[in-house]
């Protein structure tokens, strides 16, 4: 345990150091910073035009119709955040997970790890934690973004359920983001070549953001980039029917869409996630089959051939 | 305590068809300075990553200090310090930290204390809080040495140690061979194919071709045995090419 700690410290320093981690998270953040500027401006703009219809209404003696902004779900304005969460969050962890394991390939280190008195499961593990806390440290300035956001906007006060249902939210997009994370550094072990690592996990993110979410109609194509046209009903007709049945229990990128609608009031009234395994269990058995896959495949690592092919 | 530093039994490695080592059996006792010979491809390296339990033999048994190195790999590796062909270390870190972090993955207790008194022993203090990204290749190999005898290793592997090193870097680093064998007591296991290197720093040898072992002994008795008006290039190359008992 002692060890492991030791590996996940020096893969934390060194996702510090690599530009590229530190581009991407970067984006993310700034995204991230947008969005709740967009939500503050909007919200207060909304406002300010309604301020100036009661005065323009009581110069007429008449009474101005009800403020919409506190008819407004507090956390909907959030929306945003579950696209960028799917997009560039998935795609920053898939970054992440791949460095903190091709950095020590590419260097040739992991020989010199390999013969310390130190398991390959001690090495995984402390990749492992390294991946999750550096995505968490991510995730949590996003948090803390939001939360201050609610704190200074007019007229949006959570309750404790609605704060509870955020927390939840980014709980679910920790391990969607996790998950990426830990499947960038599996192809991080398991490839010979450096750019196969990072092509491979790539390829694989598409297709669970944009292909699966095809084919299973769960959400229309765009769904993953527009969360207004989310959860749209499926379209009628044998193979969707079929397609959708087999894929929605393994279409990931949906249950994190599912329950970041719920979650944050975004789904249309009636909707229903089409599939027998709760939103939330789908990311904690992906998380957890992945974990073990990294695991394994650092056992089954040959330490003496362990630099990448190019 | 085993009485062998290093003790290997029949081990093979296959890759597919090709038999990277044929039944080595290899005894090297404590102490000894053991010069491992041959051409490229002969199963040297390939020896070393089974020793220093990179590598799993599909074939045979090899201890390091008495401990296993399959089943007991994690105590193999508390005997062992190894420099591969290459040194690669954290390029974006200093040596300093590179050590740090080895150190404390192989458990070194007062590491600072340890790793001030290791740059003293190489004399290489200077480079401590230099990025080993900016190092000449034989600053990098006396830093890849340090991270190997941080931990005080009762066994000191060194794969083609002076690989790529001018006449100067090879001189000193055949005299940190010969400190780190009188002074800390290491036993020191060493790939080379550098004659020269053989004759100045080992005190016993072995030749390995096409990964058969064709002759062991301590170098005093293959000078005698061969007449001094052979050099030992030329012995070299003729244990390449006949089998001897």
């Amino acid at each position: 345990m002692f060890a492991s700690r030791y590996i996940m410290t020096a893969a934390l320093r060194a996702n510090l150091r690599d530009q590229t981690v530190l581009l991407i998270a970067g984006l993310f953040i700034v995204l991230v910073l947008i969005s709740a500027y967009l939500g503050w401006s909007a919200t207060a703009t909304v406002q300010d035009v309604y301020l100036k219809v009661v005065e323009a209404y009581a110069a007429k003696g008449q009474i101005a119709p009800p403020n919409p902004v506190p008819d407004t779900p507090p956390l909907g304005l959030l929306r945003n955040m579950a696209t960028y969460v799917a997009l560039i969050g998935a795609l920053a962890g898939l970054v992440l997970g791949n460095k903190t394991v091709s950095g020590d390939r590419k260097s040739g280190v992991y020989a010199l790890l390999a013969s310390r008195p130190i398991t390959s499961s001690g090495i995984a593990l402390g990749k492992i934690l390294a991946i999750i806390i550096a995505i968490t440290g991510l995730l949590g300035v996003a948090a803390l973004t939001n939360v201050i956001t609610f704190m200074i906007l007019p007229n949006f006060s959570l309750s404790a359920d609605e704060w509870f249902r955020l927390a939840q939210f980014y709980i679910a997009s920790d391990l969607y983001v996790i998950s990426f994370g830990l499947l960038g550094a599996f192809f991080a072990i398991t490839s010979r070549s450096e750019a196969k690592s990072l092509m491979i996990p790539v390829t694989i993110w598409l297709t669970v953001t944009f292909i699966i979410p095809q084919l299973t109609a769960n959400v229309l194509p765009m769904a993953a980039l527009n969360p207004l046209k989310a959860m749209a009903p499926a379209p009628s007709g044998a193979f969707f029917v079929f397609t959708q049945s087999v894929l929605t229990p393994i279409s990931f990128a949906e249950a994190y869409r599912a329950l970041a609608a719920t979650l944050l009031d975004f789904a249309p009234p009636g909707f229903k996630f089409q599939s027998f395994i709760s939103p939330m269990l789908t990311l904690m058995i992906v998380n957890g089959l992945l974990i073990s896959a990294v695991v394994v495949a650092f056992g089954k690592m040959d330490a003496s051939r362990s630099a990448y092919d190019d | 305590m085993s009485e062998l530093a290093i003790q290997t039994k029949d081990i093979s490695m296959s890759y597919g068809d090709h038999v990277a080592l044929d039944q080595l059996t290899l005894n090297i006792e404590y102490g000894e300075v053991f010069g491992f010979l041959g051409h490229n491809g002969a199963g040297k390296t390939t020896t070393v990553n089974i020793l220093t339990t990179l590598l799993k033999p599909t074939h045979g048994k090899a201890w390091v200090c008495g401990f296993d190195v399959v089943s007991d790999s994690l105590n193999a590796r508390r005997q062992i310090g190894y420099v591969p062909e290459n040194v690669h270390l954290y390029e974006a870190m200093t040596a300093q930290e590179n050590l740090r972090f080895l150190g404390q993955l192989s458990g070194v207790e007062d590491l600072q204390k340890t790793i001030d008194e290791t740059l003293e022993l190489l004399d290489c203090k200077d480079l401590a809080n230099r990025r080993v990204g900016t190092f000449s290749k034989g600053q990098r190999q006396r830093i890849g040495l340090a991270q190997a005898i941080l931990h005080r290793p009762k066994v000191l592997f060194l794969d083609e140690p002076a690989s790529g090193l001018d006449p100067m870097g090879m001189k000193m680093l055949r005299d940190l061979i010969v400190k780190l064998n009188a002074e800390l007591k290491m036993t020191i296991f060493m790939n080379t194919h550098l004659i020269g290197e053989v004759a100045k720093t080992c005190t016993s040898i072995g030749v390995l071709n096409q990964g058969k072992l064709v002759h062991k002994d301590t170098l005093k008795n293959v000078m005698d045995r061969f007449g001094d008006d052979e050099t030992l290039e030329r012995l070299y190359l003729s244990l390449n090419t006949q089998k001897v008992a």
